[in-house]
Formats: structure tokens, C-alpha cells, sequence
């Protein structure tokens, strides 16, 4: 495993914006799988969602060690976009309504 | 075990290299292809349109009334891949919602899957490039550009040998090494199990050289 990043600031930066964001009425979730590199989810974080390396890291660690993290939210058709995104890279997304 | 180092191509423009043997490249794009394939089957076929005499339906032909689905049901339903390593690739987008599963099958799928199955195809014809010789070394180089598209196509291959080998948690996966290390089978899943962990090491350092340029 890669040495680890301070990892709550940035979940709790996280929360806080979707605390916040009331118009983002779907979440796209990401699962924890046996296959994906921890390297390679960190890396579509950063490149897909243009997040930075410590958020991005952050989120893959949230998904390895919890099985699951919220990682973009708002309108349906925005998270479709994103949950197609990522099974466009292998990640296992699902969308829900809310962002918990 | 091969890996992925900074190097150039036969033009001279940087890539990333992995120094792999023509016998590895053939057999790496055969498992490749395969995948490919699989995804294509996941593609609507227009022959598979029939009526009920099983004679394939002219495109434009009319549908009669009573034939239409009932209000409510998409007519163009997309059926989820029966096949649990397909399935893997083309998931549900919803762990509770089977219409909004449904929704987004008949909206994304065909695309995800030609999208995958390119990539896939692009991954295996870079494998055959320049058409190796058996014995000796061929460098499999990878243009920045092309990286994240092959990083992909790797998690692909990867997801639907895990799904064959029955893996399903993180240390069903890290017991695959010790499996490996043992030898002990050289029977087909033996040689599943050293394509997995070949390719794993291949795309962990591809992704290595991949983060650090993101960093500059």
C-alpha cells in the first residue's frame, strides 16, 4: 500500500460539501472490489474528476477500508454520466438518490 | 515478473516500455481478444430482431399494434450479460432500483461495451505490432496518450479473470500469489492465475509512471 495521506481533512472537506449541496439529488457511489489497483482508482479519482492527489487517495482509501465512497454528486443525468465514466474504467459505480 | 519502465519507441518519442518476449505478446493478446469478444456479444445484434416465425424483421418493417409493449415498459430493453464476469464489466447502476438499473442499461450499454471492446482490440493489436519473433525480445512500448485507454483495457482483462477464477474478496485475490508461488497446477487454472498476477504487475507499474507524470 502507498504511504498514507491525511486523509481526514479531506473526508471531512467531502462531507461538508455535500452537507451543503442541495440541489445535488443523486450521488454516484463506488465499491470496493478485489481487482482494482489502489493505484488505478486513485489515478481515474484524479484524471476523471480532475480531484487533487490527496482527495483522490483519500476516496480510494474510503472505498478499500469502508467497501464503498460517494465520489461526485448532483443531477441524475450529471451522475449517469459519471457512473457510465466509471464503468468505462472497470470501477464498480452504482447511483442513488441522495448523497449518504 | 515483466514491468513497465520509461523508454521511447522505434520513432524515439517517449513511452512507457515493457520488455516482454514475442511468446508472451501472443499469448497476452489471445486473452485480450477474448475479452473483446465477450463484449461484443453484450452488442445488439439487429438479427436478432424476429418475429414470431423467427424470420428475422426487415428494419422498417411495421410493428402491429397489439405487438407494442404495455405503457410503462421500455420497447428497446436491454437484458443484463448472463455471463457473472460480463456482468462484472456491464454492471447495474442501481443496488435497489431495477428501473433505474433498467434506464441506464438502455441508455449506456451498447456504448460502454463498443467503447471497452475497442480499447481492448486497440490493447491486443499494439500487443501484435511488428510482428514478433518467437525467442526473441520485443519491447511492448505504450505512448503517454494511449495510457490510461490501456490501463483500462488491462482492468477489463483482469476483472473477467478474476470472475474465472472465482475470486470475490481482497484476500481471494492476495491468496493467488502464494497459489502461483506454490505451482502446482499447470492445468488451465494455473495458467489464469499467472496471466491475473502478470498482468496486475504490469498495469501496477504502468499506473506507478502514470501517477508520477500526473504529478508534474
Amino acid at each position: 500500500m502507498r504511504a498514507s495521506s491525511p486523509a481526514g481533512d479531506v473526508l471531512e472537506d467531502v462531507r461538508t460539501d455535500e452537507a451543503t449541496g442541495t440541489a445535488d439529488a443523486w450521488a454516484t457511489v463506488v465499491w470496493n472490489d478485489p481487482v482494482n489497483l489502489m493505484s488505478y482508482v486513485s489515478y481515474v479519482f484524479q484524471s476523471y474528476f480532475g480531484y487533487g492527489e490527496a482527495k483522490a487517495h483519500a476516496l480510494m482509501l474510503q472505498v478499500h477500508q469502508e467497501g464503498r465512497a460517494v465520489v461526485s454528486s448532483g443531477g441524475r443525468e450529471k451522475v449517469e454520466v459519471d457512473v457510465q465514466a466509471m464503468h468505462g474504467f472497470g470501477l464498480w459505480a452504482t447511483m442513488q438518490r441522495g448523497s449518504e | 515478473m515483466r514491468r513497465f519502465v520509461r523508454g521511447a519507441d522505434d520513432a524515439g518519442a517517449p513511452a512507457y516500455v515493457a520488455e516482454l518476449d514475442a511468446t508472451e505478446r501472443i499469448v497476452l493478446a489471445q486473452v485480450v481478444g477474448d475479452v473483446a469478444q465477450m463484449l461484443e456479444s453484450a452488442l445488439p445484434d439487429p438479427q436478432d430482431v424476429v418475429d414470431d416465425a423467427g424470420t428475422p424483421v426487415e428494419e422498417g418493417a411495421g410493428v402491429p399494434l397489439e405487438d407494442l409493449p404495455p405503457h410503462g415498459t421500455s420497447p428497446d430493453a436491454v437484458r443484463p450479460p448472463d455471463d457473472p464476469a460480463l456482468a462484472r464489466l456491464l454492471p447495474d447502476a442501481s443496488r435497489d432500483d431495477p428501473e433505474v438499473s433498467a434506464e441506464f442499461r438502455r441508455l449506456t450499454q451498447a456504448d460502454v461495451a463498443e467503447r471497452k471492446s475497442a480499447g481492448l482490440v486497440r490493447l491486443a493489436h499494439l500487443l501484435l505490432a511488428d510482428e514478433p519473433a518467437v525467442g526473441e525480445p520485443s519491447p511492448l512500448a505504450v505512448a503517454p496518450g494511449e495510457a490510461r485507454a490501456v490501463a483500462a483495457a488491462l482492468t477489463d482483462v483482469r476483472l473477467v479473470l478474476a470472475s474465472r477464477l472465482g475470486v470475490e474478496t481482497d484476500e481471494q485475490a492476495e491468496a493467488l500469489h502464494a497459489e502461483a508461488a506454490q505451482g502446482s497446477d499447470a492445468g488451465a487454472r494455473g495458467f489464469l492465475v499467472g496471466v491475473f498476477l502478470a498482468l496486475g504487475w504490469l498495469q501496477e507499474t504502468l499506473l506507478e509512471l502514470m501517477l508520477a507524470d500526473l504529478r508534474r
